[in-house]
Formats: C-alpha cells, structure tokens, sequence
C-alpha cells in the first residue's frame, strides 16, 4: 500500500516536472515563434495538394520563367475582390506582357485537378485558383513552366521529412545499441562501441557521394528517397549511440536501478522504464539539432545531383537548377526555394536552443 | 696571313650563304585581309587541363584543341568558312586518276619553331610513327583503308606520295592529322620511349612545331602561355611574318560560369556564349564593348537512341522490350511526341535549331533538307502507336498487344544541363502518351560503357559531334561498327536497310566526285530518317561574343574565332 503511494507521488511529481519544463518553453517567446512557423511549414507541405494550385508536375510549356503573378486588389471602382490580370507571350524569349483588358478574379476553393492525401481521402478542392485555367503563379515559374510555390510545397514534403525520418531511425538504434552497450558492459559493450567507432570514423559525404552514386537507375524517387534516408541515418547513429552509452553508465549505479534490480525486474523493463528516460532530456535536444543538418545534407546532395531527381522536387534540386548567373540575375524568384531552406533550418536551431534551455535540468 | 684571313672569310660568306638558303621560304602565304597591327597579347579561357603535349597520343579534346592548329599543322586543313580542303604544310597535291595515289608538294623552306627547316622526312617520320603499332593512337585505325595501312614514299625533298589500295575519297580529310618533327622525336621512337615524350612536365623549349604559335610556359589548372612563332611561312600583306599577336594566354576556368564572369570583367577577349546566357550578354555589348556573334547551329547533335539489340541481357527479364523497340510505329510515335519547339525555347533558351537528318546542320555540302520529318503531334503519335498493335487501359495506361505495360529507362549523362532539361521535356511529353518513363541522369562513363559494351540499357539521350566528311561516321553507321549504338558490332546486317546503309558508305568512301558521294549520303540520311534508329531532337547554335578590339575575326560555327587566329590582331 505505502509502495503504491509513493510511486503516485512520484508520478505527480514527474508530470509536474514535464509541465514545468513545457511552462518554461512557452515563456521563451523566441522559441515559440519558431517552433509555430515549423509546424505551419509541416501542415503547408502534408496538405500541398490543397494548398497548391496545381500538381507538382502540371506545366505550362510556353510560360516558362514567368515572374511572380501580380495579385491586384483595386482597380479603377475601388476595392475589389482579389483578381489578377493574363499575360501573354511575347515575341522574344521568357518575356511576357500583361494584358490589362480583362480581369480575372482569384477563386478561393477553386476546383482543379483531383488529388489524393495519403491515399486516403479524394478531392479536387484547391485553397486558390483561377477561372478558365489561366495560370497564376504566386511566386514564378522554373524553366519548365511549372509553379515555384506548388513545387516548393511537394519538394518540401522531401526536405522537410527526410531530417524527420533521418532523426527517426538514427535515434531507434542509438537508443537501443547506446542502451545495451551501457548497460550490460564487458564484451558486448567493446563489439558495440568498436563498432561504433568504425561507423564515426568514414568520412560521411563521400559515403554518401559513393552509396548515391551506385543506387540502381530504374528506381522511383519515392525509393530513392527512402535509401537516401537510410543512408543518412545509418551514418547518424553511432554518435547518439555513444552518448546514450555514457549517459546509462552514469544512471545504471543509482539506487533506484539497484532497486529496481532487487525486486527482480527483467533487464529489458529497466532499460526501456528506467534508464531510457533519463536520456530524453538529451534526445528531443539532439534530434532538433540534428534535424536542420539532414535537410541541409538532402539540399547539398541534391544540389551536386545525387538526391532526388527531376521530375521530382526537393528544395536542394529545385536550388540547383538555378546554378547559374543569367538565372540568378533575371530570375531571381527561382533562389525562393534556398530561402525556405533558410527559414526551416533558422527556426530549427531556435527550437532546438529554447528546448535546451527549457529542459535543462540544471536551471 | 692575309691568305688565311681571306679564307676566314671566305668560309663565313660560304657558311652564311648556307644558313639563308635554309631559311628562304619559297611559299609564302600572304594574308588577304586587312593590315594589322603586330605585337598585343589575347586572353582567352579553357575548359579542364591538357593530359599531354603529344598531339599523336593525345586522345582527349582539353589537350588537342590546345595544340593543334596553333603547335601543329597538318599538311592540308580545312577553310574556317567554306570547310573545302585548303593547303597548309602542302603547297598542293595531286590525286591520280584512279584515285589510289596521292602527291603532296610540300611547302619549301617552312622551318619549325626552333629553326630547323621542315621536309619530307619528318611527314615520312610522323607517318612511320603513326603506323607503329606500339604507340596508341587512334590516328591508324581512321587512315587504313579496307583494314591496310596506305603505302607513302618519300620522293625528293620536297614531295611525298600515298598510295592507297582502293580509291578512298575521304583520304584529304585524314591528312589534317598534324605533323610532327623528325629531329625533335625520332631517337626517342627508337628507343621506344615515343609515349612519354611530351608530356604535361615537359620543358616548353623541347616542344617544336610548324604552327603559328610555342608554348613558353603551362601550369596546371592556371593557364597556358603561347608566343609567337618567329618562323612562321603565313605572311602579312607588307611580307611581315604573322601572328599579329606577340603572346596568347588560356585562363584554365574551372567552369562554363567562371569563363563568362572573366569575360564580362574585361579579362578576355572573346567567349562562347551558352543559350541561356544570351539575353543578358546581349544587354552589356555596348558598355563592355563586345559584339554577339550568332553563328548559326553547332555540329553537335542530340538524340535518342533504342537499344534494339538481341544480346542485350536484360532481355531475359523483359524480352518485351524488344519488341517495343524494334517496332517501327513505336519510334515513329516517339518521333511525333518530339516537341522541339519547346526543347529550343526551355533547353536552349531559344539559341537553337531542330534537327532531322544524321548529318549536322552546318554541313553546307552533305546536309540532306528532304528527309521525312515528325513534327509535334500527339495525335499521330497515338494513330502510329494504335497501327503498332499498341492500346490503352483504362487508366490512360499504355499497353503492347500482349497486354504488358510500356515502361523503360532513359538514360542521359548528368552534369548536362542542356541534355537533363531535354530528357525531362521528352520524357513529360512521353508520359502523355501513357508510357511510364524513368528518367536518370547518370555519370558518363557508366552511359558510355552501357551503350558500347554492356548493352543493357532501354533508351539513351546522347550527343555526337559530327564533321564535314560524312565517313567520319562510318563506325555509327555501318553494322559492324563499335558505334553502331542501338545494335553495334553485327556480323551479318539484321535489316534489309541496315544492309542498305553498309551499301551506300563502303560506295561513298570509293566515289572520288563529290556530286555522286552527295547522292550516296543522301539516300543514307533518308533511310535514318525513316527507320528512325535514332531519332534527332535539337541543336544549339554556336553564339560567341567577341570583344571589339579583336579584329579581322569572322566566326563561323565550324571554325569558331580561333580557325584565323594567325590573322587576328589587337586594335591599340
């Protein structure tokens, strides 16, 4: 009875303590806004296809490199909803005149192509749209003529999960292989960490350079994507293995291990139950620091060709296909894709500081 | 005493009358363009480092386009202009009636950058070394003629022949090979230490040519320096010996962007200018004081091409791919679903023109207009896919009369981003039709080895560049050729056309009269068209943009600015 009392009262006293760490969060307003604007990126690109005029590969062959559609909101009577005007091809090449005769207005809920979220539920509802398939293109077209802002919202799809898979994988074999390794010692723990120290020790990006180099040609992207993903988290989780091995070895010779031992708890329950949380402090920290990292890796990969490929979009081949003066100079709307890169990775790391300074168990 | 001095003398003047008759060149060329001014120093960039100095071993472009033409010449060479046969180290030749014999009269008193005078025996040498069969140069294999080696003499000091075993008329343009000196190499062949003379560390001083140009100094992945050749038999119009120009520097630029920046801070004088560059070079010519120059469509060519191969080994798996491939509606539908115009304006910026024939645009003598053409049209397309036996599900599926699905591979090589962007366009439109398309950039030496030794790719988007002399592509064409791509090195011709083309190139390389040679390649170029083995897509034009300073250029898209670049001179 007293046994049961006391493990509520330790309990309470642990929800308290997350609810004091969630408290100090929400107090550093800094944080908060970044941890908003991710999240407002992660719903913007799970629901790109109704958020996105268009599919990501819709093009409209003759308006290729068509800047950024003009959204008018007056015109000569006043106020008026939303409308923008068609532009038309001129005689020289990517240059488009505006044709000011007719008005088009935006249709908030438009209908237009049919798609799919997650296989699950169909619609053809997009947020915007305009009547009679004339284009808008909020944020411009690539060479394709395709729009920047639909190809930045599926491309994130990739730039933004990958990290989030990455972190994903890299975290269950840390925690699992760093958990054993300190917890039973000896021989076990020797295999582990040479191992370890093996994985640490090949220099990353060639590996990668070299695994993406030999992936087999007749694979989708979606595939491709996976293995990328793989690649990276197979090459993150020594570090967070080793780490977590320090942290159990620190925890393992507490007393409430050695009691937990006396009552003759099995070996997996202490790991998972009692040693395991004292490391997701550390855990949630690491994986929103490391996050931006992968995103960052996905964008170079891509960059240098070896990422996602054409027809598919991620932000780093999307920046790529702008590698070049003439577009940087007369195009510059094609570079948006680096500012999103930007953007994600900033509020990342400053998560990642206000959740440390948060759960920092020292303050 | 006074007799002693007297024969001092006597033996000088001897000695001195000696050393000028060496040096009198009898044939001077003379200029026919307008005076200029001697002296000045052109800058100029490079794409990637020379790997030799050695113009007969050198395999890659990045060290020939270094050497030949400015070290070394040849013995006839090609107008920049009008791409007829032109004499360089020969005066003239001769060809005999039956067309097996050659005569080359050899330039009297052309010396080489050192002084030495060049004669017979160092076009005698080049030849003995390009016949050697230790030293590895592709040279030999493009001067036999029916698997032999041609026959050459020397006759005097100033004249060699050729003899050939069957009339073979694409022989001239063999004897552009550059030549090279006895004096300077022949120990070196006979101790058979030929293949690592010249190389990349050489002392510039060592290496010796006719040409207008010496290399005085190169350091890898800076720059090559060149100076003038004192020697040199092209003359000004005032009998001045040429170059105008004292010094040429090559700024070796790691890519296509750091050559234009260069350009555009006024470090060189001239570029060549990419499509998509075009626009914004156009609006700086005036404040930097350079003129566009648009000369017309380049000789390269992009196209795809099937893998109709029987011994390609992923048949096994997928032996329908086969029958897709070597049905002629199927790559008459893909011809259709072509849209050029689009692959000009997004691929090339709108610098380029559409291609339907084998033979390059540019190619004023051999380009056959009148050959079948596809224009875009889906419509058609799906008509010949229906008369394939080819249907759709009701996904918009495409389907092959035994019901498989039409899904392949194309390949391209990545780093291309010309090719990319037309894989991507091809590939889209494709996909229109119901195909299911894998579109993959890979690295170019994996493409290559696909396509001529291991055959185990669907569809490739590759490029040819190709010549004035159609027979150049005799090892594309013909069916026992390596380059035969879509079924190369066959032992009987698979098709009757196939038997047709082999036909019309062995008749075109024994037929001396252009006019006739004209009618072979003709019919060659109609068959390609219609059987449509490969099928073309579209061809950049070569734009360059030279600085206003340079002058007496005129650029063509054979020769680009260089092809006169004895003639060339710096405005002060």
């Amino acid at each position: 009875m007293e046994n049961i009392i006391k493990n509520e009262t330790e309990i309470k006293q642990n929800k308290n303590l997350w609810i004091k760490k969630i408290s100090n969060f929400y107090k550093n307003k800094f944080a908060l806004t970044a941890a908003i604007i991710i999240l407002f990126l992660y719903i913007l690109v799970i629901f790109a296809p109704f958020f996105a005029p268009y599919s990501a590969n819709k093009n409209f062959k003759d308006k290729f490199f068509h800047p950024p559609t003009k959204i008018h909101f007056w015109d000569e009577n006043g106020l008026q909803t939303p409308f923008i005007y068609e532009t038309e091809v001129q005689e020289g090449w990517a240059e488009y005149n505006i044709n000011r005769e007719k008005t088009h207005s935006l249709q908030f809920f438009h209908q237009g192509e049919e798609y799919q979220i997650f296989g699950l539920f169909k619609s053809d509802i997009h947020l915007f749209g305009v009547e009679a398939n004339i284009p808008i293109f909020i944020l411009g077209s690539d060479n394709y003529g395709r729009d920047l802002f639909t190809r930045i919202l599926y491309g994130g799809r990739v730039s933004l999960f990958i990290g989030f898979f990455a972190i994903f994988i890299t975290t269950f074999i840390g925690l699992i292989a760093g958990g054993i390794s300190g917890y039973y010692g000896g021989i076990i723990d020797s295999i582990i960490m040479r191992a370890v120290e093996v994985i640490m020790s090949i220099p990353s990006f060639y590996l990668l350079l070299a695994l993406a180099a030999v992936l087999p040609l007749d694979i989708s992207s979606a595939f491709r994507f996976f293995l990328i993903v793989s690649i990276l988290a197979f090459q993150g989780w020594a570090g967070m293995a080793r780490v977590i091995r320090g942290m159990v070895l620190s925890v393992k010779n507490e007393d409430y291990i050695s009691a937990a031992k006396a009552i003759g708890a099995e070996d997996k329950r202490i790991i998972i139950k009692h040693i395991l949380p004292a490391t997701a402090t550390y855990v949630i920290i690491r994986a929103t620091v490391a996050i931006p990292g992968y995103i960052i890796m996905e964008s170079g990969l891509s960059f240098i060709g070896l990422g996602i490929q054409e027809p598919s979009a991620s932000w780093g081949n999307m920046l790529s296909s702008a590698q070049n003066i003439t577009k940087m100079s007369d195009f510059p709307w094609l570079l948006l894709p680096g500012f999103f890169i930007f953007i994600t990775v900033l509020s990342y790391n400053i998560l990642g500081d206000g959740l440390r300074d948060a759960f920092d168990p020292k303050s | 005493m006074n007799k002693k001095i007297i024969s001092i003398l006597l033996l000088m003047i001897f000695v001195f009358s000696l050393s000028t008759a060496a040096v009198e060149l009898k044939d001077p060329w003379i200029s026919e363009r307008e005076q200029g001014n001697h002296g000045g120093m052109l800058i100029s960039t490079l794409l990637g480092d020379p790997k030799t100095f050695n113009t007969i071993i050198a395999k890659e472009t990045s060290s020939s386009r270094i050497i030949d033409g400015y070290i070394f010449e040849g013995l006839v060479t090609r107008n920049g202009i009008t791409t007829n046969y032109e004499p360089e180290l020969a005066k003239d030749w001769e060809i005999s009636e039956d067309g097996k014999k050659y005569t080359f009269y050899l330039r009297e008193g052309v010396q080489w950058s050192d002084g030495e005078e060049f004669t017979a025996d160092d076009v005698i040498f080049t030849f003995d070394v390009i016949k050697d069969e230790n030293i590895p140069t592709s040279s030999r294999d493009v001067l036999k003629v029916d698997g032999e080696f041609p026959e050459y003499n020397k006759i005097d000091k100033y004249t060699v022949e050729f003899i050939l075993p069957t009339s073979f008329a694409p022989f001239l343009n063999n004897m552009t090979a550059p030549i090279i000196p006895r004096h300077k190499l022949h120990t070196a062949w006979q101790k058979g230490e030929f293949n690592n003379k010249w190389g990349i560390n050489t002392d510039p001083e060592e290496i010796v040519g006719t040409g207008p140009f010496k290399l005085v100094d190169y350091r890898n992945g800076e720059r090559v320096v060149m100076e003038k050749n004192e020697h040199y038999w092209r003359k000004d119009p005032a009998g001045k010996s040429l170059p105008y120009l004292d010094r040429w520097i090559r700024i070796i630029a790691e890519s296509q962007e750091t050559e234009s920046l260069l350009f555009e801070n006024g470090e060189t004088h001239f570029l060549s200018v990419r499509g998509i560059d075009y626009r914004r070079m156009k609006q700086q010519e005036e404040e930097n004081n350079f003129t566009l120059i648009d000369a017309g469509p380049t000789f390269s060519t992009n196209f795809l091409v099937f893998n109709m191969n029987p011994r390609n080994p992923n048949l096994e798996d997928e032996p329908y791919n086969y029958e897709w491939f070597t049905n002629l509606n199927f790559r008459k539908a893909v011809a259709y679903a072509m849209d050029k115009d689009t692959m000009i304006d997004q691929a090339l910026a709108g610098q380029g023109s559409k291609q339907w024939s084998p033979v390059s645009l540019p190619n004023k003598v051999y380009l056959n207009k009148d050959v079948d053409k596809y224009p875009y049209n889906l419509e058609k397309a799906r008509e010949e896919l229906k008369k394939g036996g080819f249907s759709w599900s009701q996904n918009g599926e495409l389907i092959d009369s035994e019901g498989n699905k039409v899904e392949f591979n194309i390949l391209t090589n990545a780093g291309n981003n010309v090719r990319e962007s037309l894989l991507n366009i091809i590939a889209s439109e494709l996909r229109e039709l119901g195909m299911k398309i894998n579109s993959n950039p890979v690295e170019f030496n994996t493409m290559v080895s696909k396509l001529s030794s291991e055959w185990d790719y669907d569809v490739i988007l590759i490029g040819l560049t190709g010549g004035v002399e159609p027979h150049q592509g005799s090892n594309v064409w013909m069916s026992n050729g390596h380059l035969h791509m879509w079924n190369p090195v066959q032992e009987e011709p698979a098709t009757e056309w196939e038997e047709r083309l082999d036909e019309l190139f062995i008749n075109g390389a024994s037929t001396i009269d252009t006019q006739k040679r004209k009618e072979y390649y003709d019919e060659f170029q109609e068959i390609i068209a219609e059987k449509l083995p490969v099928i073309y897509t579209v061809t950049p034009n070569s734009i360059y943009a030279v600085r206003n300073t340079l002058k007496n250029t005129e650029v063509t898209a054979y020769g680009g600015v260089l092809w006169n670049i004895h003639e060339l001179y710096l405005e002060n």
